[in-house]
């Protein structure tokens, strides 16, 4: 029953991701080639404006591609429709408008949609599916609260039990760790990373935690200037990949440390 | 926490019951209860007038309440879960503004249109006609801008954008309008339940049927809206399709609504948030129904109070609604300290 290693979930050919203005099309970042396997961890990263998020959303289907093509399981993301893609890929957004009044469960319950009848019902397979996700996360003590009643981290847990419920190969989160002190940074990679390899799902993240990354990620998308670099840490560090990243007279990358530190 | 639901439906029930009798019992004739009882069980009373009273003016009123209340407030829950705003409600559609647009021009505006049109003009029908043209006039502009618009927000400002320019013309024509005429538009505008004949309780019906039933359909896409439009679409929502029978389902409702029964205020904005104090769950398939019980609930108990026992005149529904719903909801959000939404 084993797949072949070299059959990827995700890949992407000579991607160009950006905005289609009325003129012009304004192009972030191009002549992207990677591909993603189940149970990776995979980081993008990059500074401010390099076009993390426009890549997600370009991954998900928000955006179309300026160029280059985007295939799921060996076929092109323009062939699926929204509701085929909604048991494909699932997400974790930032800065969203959600009901607070919801209760932790009816949240992670809403990750069932795609496989629910018309009304929403929730049967016994539905069920089983929401309580192993609450329990994925170590959330289950929490199923009756309110959304309102929670902490940051606590929410962004509940969040990512939903794209668990819904059970879908490839996650996409965009910052998931924004807003979240360092001991829940920490926790939360470190949980994707147990998520990723026990569920052998392959969850892509846009982050800043560039540090953090490097030491849990198997693969990472490192975004810099127009183009793209992609690979293991290790490789990125060796190909020098992150030793521009930053003005070096102000952050400095240490191969040795395998980490940025500011210069003072 | 289910159980708990049930036992708020089942009080529910008693009291819509309830209230549906009592509805029926009041009115400016004295009838006892026991005679209103054996009307509507269909059995001969002491007084044919008295059976007249009930079988042709009560009865369709109250079913009128019920209608309006019921549709006017899941109108206002479905505008409030699609632009995931707390102050929305029917009117952000500006259907109500583009019916009373159309009674204006009909009631004031009608001195221009010559001699020609006669007093037969200012019939029932006509008013339901013109309140309706000028629904559907907004709903077409509304529909129209939220086919073309990616952000659903500026539909929100399109609608009240349309109800400010419909009440600019309305004042212009009330200037100039002769007091007779003036008089007769006011009326209208003050709402009323109690001018429907049977086949017009029946053509409100058939509205309230369509309208719900689209609005049942929705339900699964609502609850997706819960999270935002991104994740909505995320689940496999289509935002635009879901977005446009939303629209029409709430236009069906409360464009019919207020075409019979006039312009009623607060109750859709009002009856979600009650709901939503009371029912401890965000899900609209448990909203749904308990937002179209309340609805009834709450109008059936505003016409009652509107004509009880000793009162001469009959009250504006209009002012009733919000009299007596205003400082309701204002305590309950007083009481819980904080909005549920």
């Amino acid at each position: 029953m084993e797949k072949p290693a070299n059959n990827p979930i995700l890949k992407a050919e000579n991607l160009a991701v950006g905005y289609r203005g009325k003129r012009e099309e304004i192009v972030v970042s191009s002549g992207m080639n990677f591909s993603i396997h189940e149970g990776e961890l995979v980081a993008v990263v990059g500074i401010n404006g390099a076009g993390k998020s426009t890549l997600l959303k370009t991954l998900t289907k928000e955006l179309s591609p300026l160029e280059g093509s985007i295939f799921i399981n060996g076929v092109s993301l323009e062939e699926y429709s929204n509701k085929n893609l909604a048991e494909l890929i699932s997400v974790v957004l930032t800065n969203q408008t959600i009901s607070k009044n919801l209760s932790v469960y009816e949240l992670v319950a809403l990750g069932r949609q795609p496989y629910t009848d018309w009304l929403g019902n929730l049967n016994e397979t539905d069920k089983k599916a929401i309580l192993r996700a609450m329990e994925q996360v170590e959330l289950r003590d929490l199923s009756q609260k309110k959304c309102s009643e929670l902490s940051d981290g606590q929410l962004q847990k509940v969040l990512i039990a939903r794209t668990l419920a819904q059970d879908t190969p490839l996650i996409f989160m965009d910052e998931p760790t924004t807003h979240l002190d360092l001991y829940h940074k920490a926790h939360v990679l470190q949980l994707l990373k147990k998520l990723s390899q026990e569920t052998k799902k392959a969850i892509v993240f846009a982050s800043h935690e560039i540090n953090l990354a490097l030491r849990l990620c198997d693969t990472i998308i490192l975004l810099h200037g127009s183009h793209a670099l992609f690979g293991s840490p290790e490789s990125l560090i060796q190909n020098g990949g992150f030793d521009s990243l930053f003005p070096a007279e102000i952050i400095e990358f240490d191969r040795i440390s395998r980490s940025f530190q500011i210069r003072g | 926490m289910n159980t708990k639901i049930w036992t708020y439906f089942t009080v529910g029930i008693f009291l819509f019951l309830g209230i549906v009798f009592l509805n029926i019992s009041f009115g400016s004739v004295k009838i006892p209860f026991s005679e209103t009882l054996t009307a509507l069980t269909g059995g001969d009373l002491s007084h044919e007038s008295w059976e007249y009273i009930i079988l042709e003016y009560r009865l369709p009123k109250a079913l009128t309440a019920i209608l309006a209340g019921s549709g006017l407030a899941l109108s206002g829950l479905l505008m409030q879960t699609l632009f995931r705003n707390p102050l929305a409600g029917p009117y952000v559609l500006g259907l109500s503004s583009g019916a009373s647009l159309g009674v204006a021009i009909l009631l004031m505006g009608g001195i221009w249109f010559g001699a020609f049109l006669g007093d037969d003009l200012f019939s029932k029908w006509a008013l339901v006609l013109a309140a309706s043209l000028g629904s559907l006039l907004v709903l077409f502009a509304v529909l129209a801008a939220s086919l073309r618009l990616r952000d659903t927000m500026a539909i929100l400002i399109i609608g009240l954008m349309f109800a400010s320019l419909t009440g600019a013309v309305v004042s212009v024509l009330s200037y100039f309008s002769p007091a007779a005429n003036l008089q007769r538009y006011i009326f209208w505008s003050f709402g009323s339940l109690g001018n429907l004949s049977w086949i017009e309780v029946g053509i409100l019906g058939l509205f309230w049927i369509l309208g719900i039933g689209i609005a049942i359909f929705c339900i699964k896409n609502l609850n997706a809206l819960l999270l935002g439009e991104r994740y909505a679409k995320s689940l496999g929502v289509s935002i635009k399709a879901n977005r446009i029978w939303v629209i029409v389902a709430t236009s069906l409702l409360a464009g019919s609504i207020t075409a019979f029964a006039g312009p009623i205020a607060f109750v859709g904005l009002a009856v979600p948030h009650l709901v939503r104090q009371v029912i401890p769950s965000n899900n609209h398939l448990i909203l749904v129904p308990s937002v179209l019980l309340a609805g009834a609930i709450l109008m059936l108990l505003c016409d009652t109070i509107s004509q009880m026992p000793g009162n001469a005149y009959i009250i504006p529904i209009n002012a009733i609604t919000s009299i007596f719903g205003a400082p309701i909801v204002i305590w309950l959000l007083m009481r819980k300290k904080k909005l549920i939404f």
